[in-house]
């Protein structure tokens, strides 16, 4: 059955509600842990700290009241609608959560035409909003970090601060990101191959930029705050420009061994197939992505019908004529 | 009474593209299953707004292109997000890697 979700789920709490139990629990610090049980939970009482990690209660005093101590989480009553279990008893339940303000991020997708922009507090709440009109071409790295800082400023003053009040930001492009040099190997909206964007941004913004494909970060965004917060595994294909893939391993993002990423776009489906804009033959994007559609709408459309330079109209035109040939 | 499209086969044209498209996409899903057995996919990115690209058939093409012997068929979702919510994924490195320095106490790694 497919399922097609038209609003964003808006649960309690980001991040993934199983990540205290996975294969790698044991590598993260039990104090980490705790904070990122209340995180996910959005609200929690130190017995479910207690039972949620298998801890015992004297742990999860110590390590909360160190939380505490170091400003990241803080304690709440709850509201009334509590189990009923926990009613009657004279005193409200004290439960923990994370101090928003202890940090501010800034989460980008750059991509041709619109860069987008999203301010989040600790806690992952949403604080602001902003986009930014971006030339269809590509472009230096310079440019593209002028664009980017620009971004970055709009954003800080809708929220009403200032760049120095963000602890880090991340960015999603359309390309390919070493993450063990976080150079851009290859992006489409860039002229040059390698490009370290890095040490230029540090010039203009002393938080650490952290890069990566923009398919995995909606995968991030769907295993933190979306429909994947409860699952272990799980993937998201996307069709925009290309196809593209993320694919989440026990609550971890799968990012293969050089950062090429999973390119379900450029598999091959077709030997010796439909030329692709990688320069190969018979990949899936071939078929499937913008140009393919294009390619093809260029020949079934009569020339009166479209203004070849507006790919994104000739679509949407196609798309409108299948449709009504549809209906009739 | 009967009406005709003024261009009837230009119409029927433009349909078999899509589903072409879709056909295609019903062989990608297959190998996403095949080699991950994953529980979900989700559908996304802006060409979601082609609903030929979702429709029953393509789920069931994938579904005949897969041996599933007995397993449960992988659940399919549709997110149409704009770009926002894919920058609010950008936000998830910048979130953990101060949690890891923080929290945990690392040095922030510059990855």
């Amino acid at each position: 059955m497919i399922n097609y979700i038209a609003d964003h789920q808006d649960a309690t709490g980001c991040g993934p509600y199983l990540e205290g139990g996975g294969k790698n629990a044991s590598a993260t610090p039990m104090r980490q842990q705790v904070f990122q049980h209340v995180r996910s939970r959005g609200k929690a009482a130190r017995a479910d700290v207690t039972h949620g990690l298998g801890i015992s209660a004297g742990s999860a005093t110590t390590l909360t009241a160190d939380l505490i101590a170091s400003g990241i989480l803080r304690e709440v009553t709850e509201p009334k609608e509590t189990p009923s279990r926990e009613l009657g008893r004279g005193r409200p339940r004290v439960a923990l959560e994370v101090v928003p303000e202890a940090a501010f991020v800034i989460g980008v997708k750059l991509s041709f035409k619109l860069h987008s922009a999203v301010l989040c507090d600790f806690a992952g709440n949403v604080i602001a909003t902003a986009t930014l009109d971006a030339i269809d071409k590509r472009r230096s790295r310079e440019e593209l970090l002028n664009e980017l800082y620009e971004l970055i400023k709009l954003i800080t003053q809708q929220a009403g601060k200032s760049v120095e009040d963000i602890g880090a930001v991340g960015v999603g492009l359309p390309g390919i990101v070493d993450q063990e040099s976080g150079m851009i190997r290859w992006c489409s909206l860039l002229q040059d191959r390698n490009v370290d964007m890095k040490s230029g941004f540090s010039k203009r913004c002393s938080a650490p930029l952290f890069l990566d494909n923009d398919t995995n970060m909606l995968t991030l965004a769907e295993l933190w705050f979306g429909v994947g917060r409860d699952k272990t595994d799980f993937a998201v294909v996307t069709i925009e420009d290309g196809v593209g893939m993320g694919l989440v391993v026990n609550n971890r993002l799968y990012r293969g061994t050089h950062g090429i990423g999973l390119e379900l776009g450029h598999t091959k489906v077709q030997l010796d197939g439909a030329l692709c804009r990688c320069g190969q033959r018979g990949c899936l994007e071939a078929y499937l992505g913008d140009y393919a559609l294009i390619r093809e709408a260029e020949t079934a459309l009569t020339h009166e019908d479209f203004d070849p330079n507006d790919r994104e109209g000739m679509l949407d035109l196609l798309f409108k004529k299948a449709k009504t040939g549809n209906a009739i | 009474m009967i009406s005709f499209s003024r261009k009837p086969r230009l119409a029927t044209l433009s349909e078999t593209i899509f589903r072409r498209a879709g056909r295609f996409l019903s062989v990608g899903l297959s190998n996403v299953v095949q080699l991950f057995d994953p529980p979900l996919i989700i559908l996304s990115g802006d060409r979601m707004r082609y609903d030929y690209l979702y429709a029953d058939e393509v789920l069931a093409e994938m579904q005949k292109l897969t041996l599933s012997h007995g397993r449960q068929p992988c659940a399919i979702e549709i997110h149409p997000w704009n770009d926002l919510v894919w920058a609010r994924g950008a936000t998830v490195p910048a979130l953990s890697a101060l949690t890891d320095m923080m929290v945990g106490g690392l040095e922030v790694q510059h990855l």
